[in-house]
C-alpha cells in the first residue's frame, strides 16, 4: 500500500510515525504548502517526495491511498479531489466543517467508489473501547448518566487557524465530536442536545463548552470540551447503570510522568500519548490500511464521523442560539 | 463570662443527616442536645437512647424547653415544623431543601420573619476550608473573569422516603441541586436566572427521578453543568458521593473536590473498599456557626431566602424537564 500524506502539521507528523510502523506501507509522498520540521525529518529519513499541494498528491500515479490531515474547513475540497482521483482516503476528524461540506465529500466518495475511513480515534483509546465493550456486555445494566470531558490547552499551530470558529468549529467540532463520536457509538442515537459554551464571544485564545444529551434509550449524556489547560491534555469517563459505575481519567492512569525544567517546545496541537506498546493512531491506522486492502472496516465508518458531525453542529447551534436541538431519527 | 449551654432540639431523625448532627452536637462547647422529637415514637426513642437524651412525643413541650432546633425530617415535613417552631418563638435550622415548593418556602420564611426567629438552612459545605479557600480565589480575581463551572454533587440513593414522592418532593435532582445552587450563588455572588436540564429515573426502581444533568444560567452570562444524580453504586461505591467544583476563568481554572481527604481503606474482612474521611467536620462547623447566630441574635448566616433560591433552581430543573427547553427563574419573596 503506497500512501500520500496531505498535510504537514501535528496530525500529519503522527500519522507518517505511524504509518512507519505498519508493515507493508509505503509513504511515498507528503504534500504540503509549508512543512515544519519534524515532517521535514519524516521526509529525509523516508526518502519520500515532497510536493507543494495536496493536488499534486491526489493525482499521484504511485499514490494508491492518501491520509487528509489538512486544517478542519480544507477537509470537504481535498477529500473530493482524492476521491475523484480514485484514491481510498483517510481523513482526519472532523469529517468537514460544515454539513453540507460533509454530505457532498460522502457523495463524492460514494460515486467515486473508494473507500473513506475518518479519524475517530477514541474508539481505538484502549480505555475507551473496553467502556463500550462493559456497556454492550451490560455489565453496568441499564446505563443511566455517561460523562466526558476533554481538555487541554488552545492549539498552537502555522496560521492560528484553530481560533477562527469558522474554519475550526472551535472546541466542539475539534474535540467534543470524539466523545459525541463514543457516545453515540456506545449509547445509540441522540435525540435531544443542549449546549452552552464560549463560541461566539469573541474571546482570544479561549473555548470551552459543556452540552447535555437525552440518548433514544432514556439515559443521558454530558460532554464537555475545553482549551483552557495549557499544562496538557487530559480526559475523564464515567458511565454508571442499574448495575454499576465505571470511570477512568486520562492523569489518573499515566503510567508514566515527567517533571522537567521549563522549556521551550515548538508549537503545535498536544495529544495524549503513552504507556501502551501500540498507541491508538497505529491500531487505528492499520485497521484503515487492511480495510484498503480488503480486509474488514474499521471501527467507524464514514456515515458514523457524518453522525458525530452532526452532533458537533447541532452544539455550536445551540450554543448559539440558546435552544436545544431535537433529532427525528433517534429512535 | 460563663454562659449556659444552649439546649438544641432535634426535630425528626427521619433524615439521615440527624444522627450526624447530633453526634456533631456532643462535640460542640456551649451546646447540648437536649431534647428529640420525631413523628415516629419508635425512631425517635432509639435516638433518644442512642445520644443518652429524651425523646418528646410532644412537640409543643419541646418547643417550650429549648433554645433552638433542627429540623430533619422528611422534606414535605420541613414546613409544618418550621412553623410549629416559628409560633413557639425558637429559631429554627432547617435541613435542605428547605422546601418542596415555592409556597411552602415562602411561607417559612413569613411565618419566621413574623415571629422574629431566626430561620437557617443546613448548607454546610459552605463551611469548607476549601471551597472557603477558592471563594477568596474567585473574589480576588486570582482566575480573571470565571467563565464556565463543571458541578457535581452525586451520591449514592439514600433509600426509604428519599424515593417516595409525596415525602421526598422529587428524587435526586430535589436532594442534590441545592447544594451546588448555594455554592454558585456564594461564591460567585450572583443569582441563577436559567435552567436546562435533562431528568431520569435510570438506576433504581423508583418512582422518583435517580439521575440528570442541568445546565445553569447565571447573571452575566457564566454558566454552570450540575450532575446531581444518584448514580454511586450503594453497596460498592466507596463513600457517599461528592461535591466537585471545576472553574474555567479567563486567568486560568481550578479544581475543587470537597471530600477528597480520604485514606483509602481495603480490608478483606469488610470487603467493599471505604474511604474514611479526615477533613474538616463541616456539620460541626455549620451548627456551631448557626448556635453563635442563636446566642447572639444575630441573622443566620445561611438564611431562609438563601435555602428557597436554591429550591428555585431544583424546581426549575424539573419544569425544564418537562417541557424539553430552558426556563427562566423567578425570584419569590
Amino acid at each position: 500500500m503506497r500512501i500520500g500524506i496531505i498535510g504537514a502539521g501535528t496530525m500529519g507528523g503522527m500519522h507518517a510515525t505511524a504509518l512507519r510502523q505498519i508493515e507493508g506501507v509505503q509513504v511515498v509522498a507528503v504534500g504540503a504548502r509549508e512543512v515544519g520540521a519534524p515532517m521535514a525529518a519524516h521526509i529525509a529519513d523516508l526518502g519520500c517526495e515532497s510536493l507543494p499541494s495536496a493536488a499534486a498528491v491526489c493525482t499521484h500515479p504511485d499514490v494508491d491511498a492518501v491520509v487528509v490531515a489538512v486544517s478542519t474547513d480544507a477537509h470537504a475540497e481535498v477529500v473530493i479531489e482524492a476521491a475523484r482521483a480514485g484514491k481510498h482516503i483517510f481523513c482526519e476528524k472532523p469529517l468537514a466543517r460544515t454539513l453540507e461540506q460533509g454530505e457532498a465529500l460522502l457523495a463524492a466518495v460514494a460515486e467515486a467508489g473508494v473507500k473513506l475511513a475518518v479519524g475517530h480515534v477514541v474508539r481505538y483509546f484502549p480505555e475507551y473501547a473496553a467502556a463500550h465493550a462493559m456497556v454492550q456486555r451490560g455489565e453496568l445494566g441499564a446505563p443511566g448518566v455517561a460523562r466526558t470531558t476533554r481538555g487541554v490547552g488552545f492549539p498552537q499551530v502555522a496560521g492560528n487557524w484553530y481560533a477562527d470558529l469558522e474554519r475550526s468549529g472551535g472546541v466542539v467540532l475539534d474535540m467534543m465530536i470524539h466523545d459525541f463520536d463514543w457516545l453515540r457509538w456506545t449509547f445509540g442515537p441522540v435525540e435531544r442536545l443542549y449546549a452552552r459554551g464560549l463560541a461566539f464571544r469573541g474571546l482570544t485564545g479561549k473555548d470551552g463548552a459543556m452540552a447535555i444529551v437525552r440518548f433514544g434509550s432514556g439515559a443521558v449524556g454530558y460532554v464537555e470540551g475545553s482549551w483552557s489547560y495549557p499544562s496538557g491534555f487530559r480526559t475523564t469517563l464515567e458511565v454508571s447503570g442499574s448495575a454499576g459505575l465505571i470511570r477512568t481519567t486520562s492523569q489518573g492512569t499515566a503510567p508514566l510522568t515527567f517533571e522537567l525544567a521549563p522549556t521551550n517546545g515548538g508549537p503545535g496541537v498536544a495529544v495524549p500519548r503513552g504507556g501502551l506498546q501500540e498507541d491508538p493512531y497505529l491500531l487505528q491506522l492499520r485497521d484503515v490500511v487492511r480495510w484498503f486492502s480488503g480486509g474488514p472496516p474499521p471501527r467507524s465508518s464514514g456515515e458514523d464521523a457524518l453522525h458525530a458531525l452532526r452532533l458537533s453542529l447541532a452544539a455550536l447551534e445551540s450554543i448559539r442560539s440558546g435552544r436545544p436541538i431535537s433529532f427525528v431519527d433517534a429512535r | 463570662m460563663e454562659t449556659s449551654p444552649l439546649r438544641v432540639g432535634i426535630l425528626s431523625f427521619a433524615h439521615v443527616h440527624a444522627a450526624a448532627y447530633a453526634h456533631a452536637l456532643n462535640d460542640i462547647a456551649g451546646a447540648t442536645l437536649a431534647d428529640i422529637w420525631d413523628d415516629q415514637v419508635a425512631r425517635g426513642r432509639q435516638a433518644a437512647t442512642s445520644y443518652s437524651t429524651t425523646f418528646f412525643a410532644d412537640l409543643e413541650q419541646l418547643l417550650s424547653s429549648v433554645d433552638t432546633v433542627i429540623v430533619a425530617s422528611e422534606n414535605v415535613r420541613h414546613k409544618e415544623l418550621v412553623l410549629a417552631a416559628a409560633a413557639a418563638g425558637v429559631p429554627v435550622l432547617c435541613e435542605k431543601p428547605l422546601a418542596t415548593t415555592v409556597e411552602d418556602g415562602l411561607a417559612m420564611i413569613r411565618a419566621c420573619a413574623a415571629a422574629g426567629v431566626q430561620l437557617g438552612t443546613a448548607f454546610p459545605v459552605r463551611y469548607s476550608a476549601p471551597v472557603r479557600s477558592l471563594r477568596a480565589a474567585v473574589q480576588s480575581g486570582m482566575l480573571g473573569e470565571t467563565l464556565m463551572i463543571r458541578a457535581t454533587n452525586r451520591g449514592t440513593y439514600p433509600g426509604g422516603w428519599f424515593g417516595q414522592r409525596e415525602l421526598a418532593g422529587g428524587g435526586a435532582i430535589m436532594d442534590h441541586t441545592v447544594h451546588v445552587a448555594d455554592l454558585l450563588r456564594w461564591i460567585w455572588r450572583r443569582e441563577c436566572v436559567e435552567v436546562y436540564a435533562e431528568v431520569a429515573a435510570r438506576h433504581h426502581a423508583l418512582e422518583v427521578d435517580d439521575c440528570g444533568l442541568l445546565l445553569i444560567t447565571m447573571e452575566d452570562g457564566l454558566f454552570a453543568s450540575l450532575d446531581p444524580s444518584w448514580s454511586r453504586p450503594v453497596d460498592a461505591f466507596p463513600t457517599w458521593g461528592d461535591v466537585t467544583l471545576e472553574v474555567t476563568g479567563t486567568l486560568g481554572t481550578a479544581a475543587i473536590d470537597v471530600f477528597a481527604q480520604n485514606i483509602e481503606f481495603y480490608s478483606n474482612q469488610r470487603g467493599r473498599t471505604e474511604w474514611r474521611n479526615w477533613g474538616d467536620n463541616l456539620n460541626r462547623l455549620m451548627i456551631a456557626d448557626w448556635l453563635s447566630a442563636v446566642r447572639t441574635n444575630a441573622p443566620a448566616s445561611i438564611t431562609g431566602e438563601d435555602g428557597l433560591r436554591a429550591v428555585e433552581v431544583a424546581l426549575a430543573a424539573y419544569r425544564s424537564a418537562e417541557a424539553n427547553a430552558p426556563v427562566q427563574l423567578s425570584r419569590a419573596g
